[in-house]
């Protein structure tokens, strides 16, 4: 049972969480966040975002698990059970299996990827292939291309797949903390060389054509315009949401293996702290120097113009980096290595939960419980990567990895803050805590955080197209309409993006639309599949002696 | 890089790795373990 399971020590609990947290998206989507949301003016409200719905989730969701662990629940359905008398409190508890296994599905495709670049970089192969050309081929994505199966991603999937499950099945002490006991340092001295190498670069260094200092500048410069732009907060609460997997359920299921009187305050504020220092430190001083130093800035805008540094990171870094000389290989593979750790310490928290369920109420044992959420992840995964050119990745990264992670993250804090109530909440948050957690969060866990996320839920639903919210309620107000973007989830659900929506073409061959609507429909059978399991779960517990 | 962007360099990166610091040297000053009686 996952009640037997244990951390062994306070710090291999720490890196856990804080493993759970760091991400790609530490290194790849924060840099061009805040270049392309004004920079200097991105980040205040990132760290206000931080601060009023970061940390409080973060807390949150600590005292809901540690709650839950105290009756032998490590997964969430259990542990919203325990949260109040209703008997539907359990289904909230859903989103936490459903966002886990479904994101790990992909997530763990976008991990192999890393692994597979580890390996070409040291082997030397983006010294003779363009890294674009290559990344094309490796993922079977060509113009015409609507399915792919392509050997080598398929390979490196399966390897990664079997590596979390491998490890998941070793237990909680010997296989998730000490991953992160090696994986996290690794990670933080390989940032630390490669920033120290690039910040170090001067021009007339061969390739280089601009100071590194320049893309810094470009992300640090103070440009308070964009302080009174909701899409800049927007922006920056949304990159907090991701960057602290919160609203996921792993962080509940961390909790839930800590001792009832032990302290959860400490750890989860160090979590986000560590995150924080890995991704603004870190993460904002790698990418977009680097680049700047040998494409000019003016490129590196236009690269990141998406909000993402995918592109900068998979398809140009590599290629940047054959300046170095001798040391071009070892470069490329400490970039991806350090990908691939904070992948993995993430992926490992996404699949801890679905074992713990598995364990917890349907008494599995755990290296069968590891197969089954290996075998789960395996064919969700397979989808994205058969249909990755089509578009179903983009899906499954759209309705798990953003929408369901806000949607969970509204429920949870309402419940908590509502419906368990304020004084145990606050009881559960500082009992055995180890510092001293200022009151004022009662108030912010209350009324602000529910409010922030509530407008980041309705901004995210009704996003105007442009992110031009004046001329959004310019045009309201005169009669024309709310202009939707189709970016937007409204916009997406009705497909506004795509001109000539049908699920067939006129020869009769399916289409992108086609995809879209199948991934969706996917998802809500998981999700629903899911739920069945978690009512089974419960008729079952109630038939028990 | 101009005044402005060392300014707001320095001041978030002083904020961030205080805090990092300041809870993780907690952390380890207080070792009691997450499962300990």
């Amino acid at each position: 049972m996952a009640g037997r399971e244990r951390w062994g020590t306070r710090i291999g609990l720490v890196l856990a969480m804080a493993g759970n947290a760091v991400g790609l998206g530490n290194f790849l989507r924060f840099p061009a966040q805040a270049a392309q949301n004004g920079g200097g003016a991105f980040l205040i409200p990132y760290l206000i975002s931080f601060l009023l719905m970061g940390i409080p989730l973060l807390w949150v969701e600590s005292a809901i698990g540690r709650h839950g662990g105290q009756y032998n629940h490590h997964s969430a359905p259990g542990m919203f059970d325990r949260m109040g008398r209703y008997r539907w409190l359990k289904y909230v508890g859903v989103f936490g299996l459903f966002t886990n296994l479904t994101i790990a599905s992909y997530y763990t495709y976008i991990e192999s990827w890393t692994l597979a670049y580890v390996w070409h970089s040291l082997v030397g192969t983006f010294k003779t292939v363009d890294p674009r050309a290559f990344f094309a081929s490796y993922l079977g994505t060509t113009d015409a291309a609507f399915y792919a199966l392509p050997p080598a991603a398929f390979l490196f999937f399966v390897v990664t797949l079997a590596l979390n499950v491998y490890i998941l099945s070793r237990g909680l002490m010997k296989g998730v903390e000490l991953t992160a006991r090696i994986g996290m340092p690794l990670l933080i001295l390989f940032a630390v060389i490669l920033v120290v190498r690039g910040l170090g670069l001067r021009e007339g260094d061969p390739g280089v054509v601009q100071s590194p200092l320049a893309g810094l500048n470009f992300v640090w410069s103070p440009d308070l315009s964009g302080l009174v732009n909701p899409t800049t907060w927007l922006a920056a609460a949304g990159q907090i949401f991701f960057t602290l997997s919160v609203g996921m359920g792993s962080l509940h299921c961390y909790a839930s293996y800590i001792g009832h009187k032990r302290d959860i305050a400490l750890n989860a504020a160090t979590a986000g702290w560590m995150n924080e220092f890995v991704e603004v430190v870190l993460g904002g001083t790698l990418l977009i120097p680097i680049a700047t130093a040998y494409l000019g800035l003016a490129a590196v805008q236009a690269a990141t113009a998406g909000g993402s540094g995918f592109g900068l990171g998979f398809l140009t870094l590599p290629t940047l980096f054959n300046n170095w000389g001798a040391f071009a290989p070892l470069a490329g593979a400490m970039w991806f290595g350090l990908l691939f750790f904070a992948g993995i310490t993430s992926s490992l928290a996404m699949g801890q939960p679905i074992l713990a369920f598995l364990e917890d109420e349907f008494g599995v044992e755990r290296r069968r419980a590891a197969l089954g959420f290996g075998a789960a992840a395996f064919l969700l995964g397979f989808v994205c990567l058969w249909l990755y050119p089509a578009g179903a990745f983009d899906e499954f990264d759209f309705w798990t990895g953003t929408f369901s992670l806000v949607v969970f993250a509204l429920l949870e804090v309402i419940i908590f803050g509502w419906v368990f109530g304020m004084e145990r909440g606050w009881d559960e948050i500082t009992r055995g805590a180890d510092m001293k957690v200022p009151r004022l969060f009662r108030f912010v866990i209350r009324y602000v955080t529910p409010l922030f996320i509530l407008l980041v839920f309705t901004g995210s639903m009704v996003q105007p197209a442009g992110g031009a919210w004046g001329a959004a309620f310019r045009s309201l107000f005169s009669g024309d309409g709310w202009p939707l973007s189709p970016e937007s989830v409204i916009g997406r659900v009705l497909h506004l993006g795509d001109a000539s929506y049908a699920w067939f073409d006129a020869a009769g061959h399916p289409t992108h639309a086609l995809v879209q609507d199948g991934t969706r429909l996917l998802l809500m059978l998981v999700f629903i599949g899911i739920g069945f399991l978690v009512h089974l779960a419960w008729r079952r517990r109630r038939a028990l002696p | 890089m101009t005044a402005g962007a060392w300014g707001l360099l320095v001041c978030t990166w002083t904020v961030v790795i205080f805090f990092a610091v300041r809870f993780l040297l907690m952390v380890i000053r207080t070792p009691t373990g997450p499962n300990d009686e």
